[in-house]
């Protein structure tokens, strides 16, 4: 298992009990979900809607690039890779 | 201790709450809490000025439930619905906060439309699916606002008689806990006369209300035509058996249309009318409630004064009464100004803020 870190924005703080960065275990994106899910569940469900897809404002970074658009089965994660919760620009 | 009133005003960015005595006519606003979230419900604590829940929504990250009891110090969070498995329905907004009739039990009502329960002090939820199973909910149609649930009544005597509002459905009742639904419309006009597969469950309702002194249902209806040649139109009505039935009580009414309505404990009943459908503004600018104090049969209109004509709105769980003797009232614009009357609307004062777009009010006198 990969051994990565999360960046959690400011705003979602609170559902992360105040931490700026989460250290997670994950071989690819979607298991980031997984593992979101059963340690930070509130988290998961800012950050993922009911289907199971991101939300529609929500970008999830990998490495600094965006994600959105591949499968998050297709991108393999490796030690030291870097996640970021991004809220997109797109405020109207 | 001095009687303290507090006054929590939810809006589309943030929660702000007023700070007066019992006399109510001096007002001080203290910090805005959860700024960047919208507030979209309160709920409060009347043995406890320090506790208070919110629906919470941001249009990025969702809606989820928050809590403080360390009056907006910190806050403990809640989702109502695990992700797991993906519902029908999605979660959009929670619309309604109650408390129910047996300790620790809480109600939510959300967009889109459903019920929740809190059987342990709000940490966890589960759906009412009761409701959500009803066999006309195939049909169900948004209101403007959304498909949502937006008003709760529980019976104080009967924790299993309940009554809920959704919009633009209908009201719905239950005898049994929530377990069987029963649309309950019977008397309101339909948006549509004919065709409609749930004709029960086709009715814009915009808020309801309970006296529990004497059981009668009170209704803000969106206000339609009751007659074919369109001559007279309707939007507040009285149900003087438990919901089975509705008639029309706005007779002395110019406008009918509206949002909130709100109930005190002594039987005074309070709406704020609006132009109309396509104008949902106070009618030519002048700020106006009204107050019945013989169940609708007659009504009091109470002119609000403001410096210049106020083309907002009021949005339906933007009123609130505090409990107090002589009634308080509350209300908040979606120009974001807030009104307050210490004397159950015969007298007016804008309290010293002008603050986002207003979602909710509450108030209450404590002791």
């Amino acid at each position: 298992m990969a051994r990565v870190t999360l960046e959690v924005p400011r705003l979602l703080r609170d559902s992360t009990d105040g931490r700026s960065s989460l250290d997670l275990e994950a071989d690819r994106l979607d298991a980031v979900r997984e593992a979101i899910r059963e340690r930070w569940p509130v988290l998961a469900t800012h950050v993922w809607a009911e289907t199971g897809e991101l939300r529609p404002h929500v970008l999830l970074l990998h490495n600094d690039r965006l994600t959105r658009g591949t499968d998050p089965r297709e991108i393999l994660l490796a030690d030291g890779d870097r996640l970021a919760i991004v809220q997109a620009v797109s405020g109207g | 201790m001095p009687a303290r009133t507090l006054l929590h005003v939810g809006t589309v960015k943030g929660a702000y709450t007023f700070e007066s005595d019992a006399d109510r006519r001096a007002w001080t606003l203290l910090p805005p809490v959860l700024p960047e979230w919208e507030i979209s419900t309160l709920l409060i604590d009347p043995d406890d000025p320090d506790r208070l829940m919110a629906g919470t929504a941001h249009y990025a990250y969702g809606a989820t439930v928050r809590e403080t009891r360390d009056a907006g110090e910190t806050w403990t969070q809640t989702v109502l619905r695990s992700p797991e498995p993906p519902a029908e329905h999605p979660l959009k907004r929670v619309w309604q906060l109650v408390r129910g009739t047996a300790a620790g039990t809480f109600y939510a009502g959300v967009e889109e439309a459903a019920l929740y329960l809190s059987a342990d002090g709000g940490e966890s939820w589960a759906e009412v699916e009761g409701l959500t199973r009803h066999p006309s909910r195939p049909h169900w149609m948004p209101g403007a606002g959304g498909l949502c649930l937006h008003s709760i009544l529980v019976d104080p005597a009967d924790s299993r008689r309940m009554w809920v509002g959704i919009s633009a459905v209908g009201v719905f009742g239950t005898t049994d806990g929530g377990e069987t639904w029963t649309a309950m419309n019977a008397g309101l006009p339909p948006m549509v006369t004919t065709g409609s597969p749930a004709e029960d469950a086709m009715f814009c309702i915009h808020r309801i209300v309970r006296d529990p002194a004497n059981g009668r249902l009170f209704m803000q209806f969106h206000a339609h035509t009751m007659t074919p040649d369109g001559t007279r139109s309707s939007g507040v009505f009285r149900s003087d058996d438990e919901g089975a039935s509705w008639q029309a009580i706005d007779e002395d009414l110019p406008r009918k249309f509206g949002f909130p309505m709100a109930l005190s404990e002594r039987s005074e009943l309070f709406v704020a009318p609006l132009v109309g459908d396509d104008n949902r503004v106070f009618d030519e600018g002048r700020l106006t409630v009204w107050r019945s104090a013989d169940d609708g049969e007659s009504w009091s209109r109470l002119d609000v004064p403001s410096e210049g004509p106020v083309y907002s709105g009021i949005l339906r769980d933007a009123m609130a009464l505090d409990g107090a003797e002589p009634t308080g009232v509350y209300f908040g614009t979606t120009g974001g100004d807030v009104w307050a009357s210490p004397d159950a609307g015969d007298s007016w004062r804008r309290l010293p803020a002008r603050l986002p777009r207003i979602l909710s009010v509450r108030a209450h006198t404590y002791a």
